[in-house]
């Protein structure tokens, strides 16, 4: 039986609670695999080392926070019919539905690419003798995604692009119906230069 | 990015943690709710987008072939697991009703229904669960009993070789009213309700007094009526001759009513706004001291 755990400092770790939920082939009603239910502990962990990652990231030009983005689209493109795959797998829909799945995610990365143009801020000139007023927008810090089992691939994109180019870091929690997308999309993000424990991107 | 996986118990550890300052989520309306309450209880950012009733007003003018097939793509597409799926049908007019019944039914009938194996020429695949088969089955079942017209009975669905799949066959209901569990409930399965109308101010009206606001889409070759339609309809993502509406990524998603809970929508300019919180600096300088000037033309970082 395939165990599935989590993405934890750019890595698949197993998970470590003892507990577990079975994951269906929906076309058989057969259990194919199954996923880690994390314990308070380790997501407190996974939480406590973004917070550290997210200083550098934010920190990070955003023009190359938005080249990570690119690379994401190509090694996502690069990745269709693997995600597509996946994506049919463990939620039952039909291949080409399943490629709509992943490149209507897909599409957002490619907003993503144009972030830096969306962070730009606002400035007032004059506001007064010698005085700038301006604003600019700050990341939050470290944000979650809570996704559902009916878009596997699309909605996590939705939360995780415009997330990480606004210079957060994400703690996605996908359905756990659904889970091997996510990982996979995690690694390919990985692969694009999106790298935790690292401060020099 | 970390991937963490769970249930129930996961979502609070998320939802309480104080290091997490903004939470995004997707799924069913009471869900959603509950996750945007326990957020913003705790001073978080929340964004979260539930579930759906999506209507198709189908005008008398409407190309009524083109009409019934974009209501089997919408309606039975994914098995109607879409929170932007079409699972209401509105005819206005029992003439413009008896044709569109009259061409749905053979286009279901055709529907292929099967594994994703089998081919690209599977029209669906089968539902998440025994459980939501289990539900969808049951509301079927209501629908006859609280006096719908099933037209066309996909409950009896079998596939050789599938057998304790999670697969249900296509649905129709004809003469579906509003105070039927089939027309309350947000089925996420692939059953499609006609609610007949007798005008286009009392199909406007039902989709008005729904609880859900994600998507709907009006059917027409009348421009006057679908810019009426678009102007006054109380839903966030409208369809004119076009059922389902999920905006291209440049613009942004998000329901109204109880398809969603917080302020901003997902993806596109939201996303940004939603994501990056507005710091406001007023400065004065008083004097300056020159620097020399630099002039090597060079990146920022």
């Amino acid at each position: 039986m395939q165990e599935i755990g989590h993405w934890i400092n750019g890595k698949r770790v197993a998970g470590t609670s003892g507990r577990f939920a079975d994951i269906y082939n929906p076309a058989t009603g057969e259990v194919q695999a199954r996923v880690a239910l994390a314990s308070a502990a380790e997501l407190d962990h996974a939480i406590q080392e973004a917070a550290k990652a997210q200083v550098a990231w934010a920190a990070t030009n955003p023009q190359r926070r938005a080249r990570v983005m690119m690379a994401f689209g190509a090694l996502i493109n690069k990745n269709m019919d693997k995600l597509a795959e996946l994506v049919s797998r463990e939620h039952g829909k039909t291949l080409p539905d399943a490629r709509g799945d992943v490149q209507r995610g897909l599409e957002v990365v490619e907003v993503c690419m144009g972030a830096p143009a969306m962070l730009k801020g606002e400035m007032m000139d004059p506001a007064g003798p010698g005085i700038d007023l301006y604003a600019m927008r700050q990341p939050l810090g470290v944000v979650a995604g809570i996704t559902p089992f009916n878009f596997p691939a699309m909605i996590p994109l939705w939360k995780m692009a415009p997330a990480l180019a606004s210079g957060n870091v994400m703690i996605l929690k996908p359905s756990e119906r659904v889970p091997s997308t996510s990982l996979l999309l995690a690694e390919l993000l990985q692969e694009a230069g999106c790298r935790m424990a690292c401060c020099r991107w | 990015m970390q991937v963490v996986n769970g249930d129930k118990s996961v979502v609070d550890g998320i939802l309480d943690h104080e290091v997490i300052q903004g939470v995004g989520f997707v799924g069913s309306t009471p869900i959603a709710q509950y996750i945007y309450g326990r957020a913003a209880t705790n001073g978080k950012r929340a964004q979260c987008f539930g579930g759906a009733k999506n209507h198709m007003i189908i005008m008398p003018d409407a190309d009524l072939d083109k009409a019934a097939d974009a209501l089997i793509g919408a309606g039975y597409g994914a098995a109607g697991e879409r929170c932007m799926a079409i699972s209401v049908a509105v005819p206005v007019g029992e003439k413009t009703a008896d044709a569109l019944i009259e061409r749905l039914v053979p286009r279901i009938e055709k529907l292929k229904v099967g594994p994703y194996t089998a081919g690209n020429d599977v029209d669906y695949g089968p539902v998440i669960t025994q459980a939501s088969k289990d539900r969808i089955l049951g509301l079927i079942g209501s629908g006859v009993e609280q006096g719908a017209k099933l037209v066309v009975d996909g409950r009896g669905f079998k596939l050789q070789g599938y057998e304790n799949g999670f697969f249900v066959g296509p649905s129709l209901f004809d003469h579906v009213t509003p105070e039927m569990e089939i027309y309350k409930q947000e089925i996420f399965g692939p059953v499609l309700s006609q609610v007949r109308a007798g005008s286009y101010e009392d199909a406007l009206k039902l989709v008005m007094d729904n609880e859900y606001g994600n998507g709907t889409a009006i059917f027409t070759a009348d421009g006057d009526t679908a810019r009426d339609f678009a102007s006054r309809v109380n839903v966030g993502m409208v369809g004119i001759n076009f059922p389902i509406p999920v905006p291209l990524s440049y613009f942004s998603f998000g329901g109204w009513k109880r398809s969603a809970f917080g302020d901003l929508n997902q993806y596109g300019p939201d996303a940004f706004r939603f994501y990056t919180k507005t710091k406001t600096v007023t400065a004065r300088w008083f004097s300056g001291i020159k620097e020399g000037a630099s002039l090597n033309f060079k990146a920022l970082d």
